[in-house]
């Protein structure tokens, strides 16, 4: 500890207290839920340029809630055999997250079909894969009231204390998903750009859209239950969207989002610790401070066109 | 000329919707051919069926082994939200050729710059494609469409919005590249006027009116065949071995010559 106490700004970071405990203490504590969240924000800002560029905002908001869907359906059945909610969350892995990857990956299938929009519009799919799964959840936690508390902590997150089952499963998920991505990012782009010339010149570009939205499907399903649904969707909406507006360039705005996710997530945990606030929220709200600078710069380059239009 | 692609009784259209069937079809090696019709007749309906984007609904489609397409589409549907440098599209053109799992070369880099000098836009190169003009736009994606070295070249409506320096520029460069080359031109373009002058063949289209013809462009474009296909009185003249077409109104008296 003394060490820590030699190194003036890192002390006066660490060593500030809150009930009587300093953030070093609480590490030991905290450190799951940190390496989680650094894990969700690190894959989860990767994926966000992807989420803007193809302008499918939407379609992770409805995933999210179909996998919120699965994790509940699996308390359900598990409430209808006679199973009590604790017996369920602690097999984590054949019962709630089985469900919600498996829900939030038939959800990225059915949406990434082409629709003739004649008759029903692509905006009102996305509505009802939003609303109704959320509302069916709703109606299922009611229906399993006296075990709301056990289902809520995985459904919305328990971002503080995550197992070290669930930490594995992020971490996992965090690397399969960043390596799809290393081998297929040519082909990710090509077909999320230009689709039909992608097709036309030869490459399977039904089979590199399902991929890359089961990608994003099976991330969202097992974060949500790290960090909740709110903060996941922040952290794959906010970070691109601000490098995005810094960059010119593809690399460069993945490099940004990412960098932007995982500093919002530690700079959230941290502001959590000190001032007792939520988790989730404040990561929601740190990693919207980094859209100021794109809307900074978009303002100076306003301000110029407008001067030099009158110079 | 050796026959690279065969249509036989084609059918296309969209979901189980026929637009327009009993499609045949052959396109020979070297060869340029214009596609026009109305809108709505189905001209990029049917390239996309050649090209494989959408399914064919009746009929098959038989092509040269290892028959390679580069596809020039509108640029409009480039998305601007992507940050892409020019080159970095004109290198995507290669990515099927790379394959998966497999990164982008040198070589790759250096035959994207290759078609971007051969289009007049080498300079490009570093910009950003979004903040291209029209026309830069366009010779980006003929360099795209050009770096797999593709047996057939399709384009579709290549001068569409264009000043009349552009039309003409963009024009000059197929024609550079047809003769160079000798490329095989798939065309779809709204104006008669460019496709009279550049295009050998010429496939006229007209799915709602059950209209599909081919044939050489010096004979089909005349103004029976136009009076059929568009409902109006086109004249065909020659000028200084150029051809230009003058529409009328389909109610509209000729005027008197």
């Amino acid at each position: 500890m003394d060490w820590v106490r030699s190194i003036p700004v890192l002390s006066s970071l660490l060593l500030v207290e809150r009930n009587g405990m300093t953030f070093l203490d609480a590490l030991p504590i905290l450190q799951n839920g940190i390496l989680a969240g650094l894990f969700v924000a690190l894959v989860s800002a990767f994926l966000g340029v992807y989420v803007i560029l193809k302008r499918i905002v939407f379609v992770s908001a409805a995933i999210s809630q179909v996998s919120s869907l699965g994790v509940a359906c699996a308390f359900l059945v598990a409430a209808l055999l006679g199973h009590h909610a604790s017996e369920v969350k602690s097999q984590f892995l054949s019962g709630p997250g089985l469900t919600s990857v498996v829900f939030a990956c038939l959800a990225a299938l059915l949406l990434a079909r082409q629709v003739s929009e004649k008759r029903i519009t692509r905006e009102s799919i996305l509505g009802i894969g939003y609303v109704l799964p959320a509302g069916l959840t709703l109606v299922i936690l009611d229906l399993l009231s006296a075990e709301a508390h056990a289902i809520e902590d995985i459904l919305f997150g328990n971002s503080v204390f995550v197992s070290a089952e669930q930490l594995r499963v992020q971490a996992v998920t965090a690397v399969v998903v960043l390596l799809v991505h290393a081998l297929l990012y040519k082909e990710f782009i090509f077909t999320s750009l230009d689709p039909e010339t992608a097709t036309a010149c030869g490459m399977k570009t039904r089979l590199f859209n399902r991929i890359l939205l089961l990608t994003i499907a099976f991330t969202i399903a097992v974060s949500i239950m790290s960090i909740g649904a709110l903060p996941v969707f922040a952290l794959m909406v906010m970070p691109a969207s601000a490098a995005l507006t810094l960059t010119q360039r593809l690399r460069t705005a993945f490099v940004l989002s990412v960098a932007f996710g995982v500093a919002a997530a530690l700079v959230g945990f941290y502001l959590s610790f000190v001032f007792s606030l939520p988790t989730g929220p404040i990561v929601l709200a740190t990693a919207g401070l980094f859209l100021v600078p794109g809307g900074a710069k978009a303002l100076l380059q306003r301000w110029r066109l407008v001067a030099a239009a009158a110079a | 000329m050796s026959k690279l692609l065969g249509v036989h009784g084609l059918a296309i259209g969209y979901g189980r919707s026929i637009l327009l069937s009993g499609i045949n079809l052959s396109i020979d090696q070297r060869d340029w051919w214009g596609i026009v019709g109305p809108n709505g007749a189905g001209k990029t309906t049917l390239v996309k069926t050649l090209l494989g984007i959408i399914p064919a609904l009746e009929g098959r489609i038989e092509h040269q082994a290892r028959l390679s397409f580069g596809y020039v589409p509108q640029r409009g549907v480039i998305d601007d939200i992507f940050p892409l440098a020019a080159l970095d599209v004109v290198v995507m053109g290669r990515y099927p050729r790379i394959g998966p799992c497999r990164r982008v070369t040198r070589a790759d880099r250096e035959l994207a710059r290759h078609y971007m000098e051969r289009v007049g836009i080498a300079h490009l190169a570093d910009r950003p494609f979004r903040s291209l003009s029209g026309g830069q736009k366009q010779r980006t994606l003929i360099a795209r469409g050009l770096v797999p070295e593709p047996d057939v070249l399709v384009l579709d409506e290549p001068t569409d919005g264009m000043d009349i320096a552009g039309e003409a520029g963009i024009m000059e460069l197929i024609s550079d590249l047809h003769r160079g080359s000798g490329l095989t031109i798939l065309m779809i373009s709204h104006s008669l006027n460019l496709v009279a002058n550049y295009a050998r063949e010429l496939m006229l289209i007209h799915g709602h009116e059950g209209v599909f013809r081919t044939g050489p462009t010096d004979e089909l474009l005349n103004a029976a065949t136009l009076k059929d296909v568009y409902g109006l009185s086109v004249d065909v003249h020659a000028f200084d071995g150029r051809k230009f077409l003058f529409a009328h109104g389909a109610n509209e008296p000729r005027p008197e010559r």
